[in-house]
């Protein structure tokens, strides 16, 4: 079959004949058993390719979450009180399993931005994994809990080039609302780490203290929780 | 802040699984295939989309030079060997599902094609663009698309029997 012939065969596989010319190759398809035959296995090529791609269209949540519209929403939380013992070793286990340093200063919290609420969505909660977020942000949902009003909440980590903040957003009529932030810092390399609260304006660590109704939910109760959608 | 409108970001979101797809029949596996995708939009996000872009063809072409940028650094890896682990050997030697085994077989074939032909083909015979939408996203006339995948068919057809599918 010359170039010619098998060019034509193609495009006519693809619909892409003017009418004319795909009159013309149909007549001459009736008479010619090689020309049908070589068209025969250029359709069942393209019935495979089709068909061996038609699942390769599953997009990881972690690019969904870059291209998600942004519509934030920020909830400032200033309130201070004490806190019992146990949450200052639950925070300080998340601080000891980030390798964060917690920093004084508060950072106007800007870290609102739905990206953030695609990934609290549907990123399980991790020690050590970042998920990438728009404009190069990494966040790292930490752990899962249910707040005394009944929400759910996440806490969760943003690494930007040279900075971090913590935070805390709960799911309140189906969105993800961030409650309180803070500024952390990344310390150069080292796994040193300062507890939480130690330092004099911790709070994420005081809402954790105010505001958590039990113990963080284990990987496998978070796993139902997200699979459910948060509507346990 | 990102360069893209909250518009656009509908419409590039509108495109991922279609992008998605795209980037498993150039890379030939889902590791890879999401790390293109990935690196496909953040280089969206960082550089925007005009005002007047098209977003499919707009992030089909964006996916298509980064993918071009990617096989380029790779030659050049290759040309050192001893200093670069081949990944690709371990994607080749994992145990792949009944289900992955004709995905693999067909990403096999189509790694013997030359890019040109390969994005050709993957744009039209597996994303269903027309001639003249593959033309535009690479940025090529619409006789060059007919011939790249006539000749993309024949070079697949010798590595690769799709059975006996009668159309």
């Amino acid at each position: 079959m010359n170039e010619q012939d098998y060019q034509l065969l193609s495009s006519y596989a693809d619909g892409e004949l003017d009418e004319r010319s795909a009159q013309r190759l149909e007549k001459r398809l009736a008479e010619e058993p090689e020309l049908r035959e070589t068209l025969n296995q250029l359709k069942a090529l393209n019935h495979r390719l089709q068909q061996s791609f038609s699942d390769a269209d599953t997009v990881p949540e972690r690019v969904k979450a870059m291209v998600q519209p942004m519509t934030g929403n920020v909830v400032p939380f200033t309130q201070r009180r004490s806190r019992p013992a146990w949450h200052y070793a639950v925070a300080a286990s998340l601080i000891a399993a980030a390798g964060l340093l917690l920093a004084p200063q508060w950072q106007d919290p800007t870290a609102g931005a739905p990206t953030l609420a695609a990934i609290l969505e549907s990123t399980p909660s991790s020690a050590s994994d970042w998920t990438h977020a728009a404009d190069g942000r990494q966040i790292r949902p930490v752990l899962s809990f249910r707040s005394v009003d009944g929400d759910w909440c996440r806490e969760y980590l943003v690494a930007m080039e040279d900075t971090g903040e913590r935070g805390v957003a709960c799911r309140q009529g189906g969105q993800w609302q961030v409650q309180v932030t803070a500024s952390a810092q990344i310390p150069g390399g080292a796994s040193e780490f300062r507890p939480a609260g130690a330092g004099d304006t911790d709070l994420v660590a005081d809402f954790l203290a105010d505001q958590a109704d039990d113990i963080a939910l284990s990987a496998a109760e978070e796993k139902a929780v997200i699979a459910a959608d948060w509507q346990h | 802040m990102s360069a893209l409108s909250d518009s656009q970001r509908e419409a590039l979101m509108a495109e991922l699984g279609g992008l998605r797809r795209f980037c498993y029949s150039l890379t030939g596996n889902a590791a890879d295939a999401d790390d293109l995708l990935q690196a496909t939009v953040e280089k969206l996000l960082r550089k925007g989309m005009p005002e007047d872009a098209h977003a499919a063809k707009w992030s089909y072409r964006v996916c298509k030079n980064v993918w071009i940028d990617e096989l380029r650094s790779r030659e050049v890896r290759q040309r050192y060997p001893a200093t670069v682990v081949d990944e690709d050997v371990a994607h080749s030697t994992e145990a792949v599902a009944e289900g992955e085994r004709e995905l693999a077989a067909v990403s096999a074939a189509l790694e013997q094609l030359p890019a040109e032909q390969r994005l050709a083909l993957s744009l039209v015979a597996i994303e269903g663009k027309t001639y003249a939408e593959a033309a535009e996203i690479l940025e090529v006339p619409v006789g060059t698309i007919m011939s790249r995948i006539a000749r993309a068919r024949k070079n697949l057809l010798q590595h690769y029997s799709p059975g006996t599918a009668e159309g």
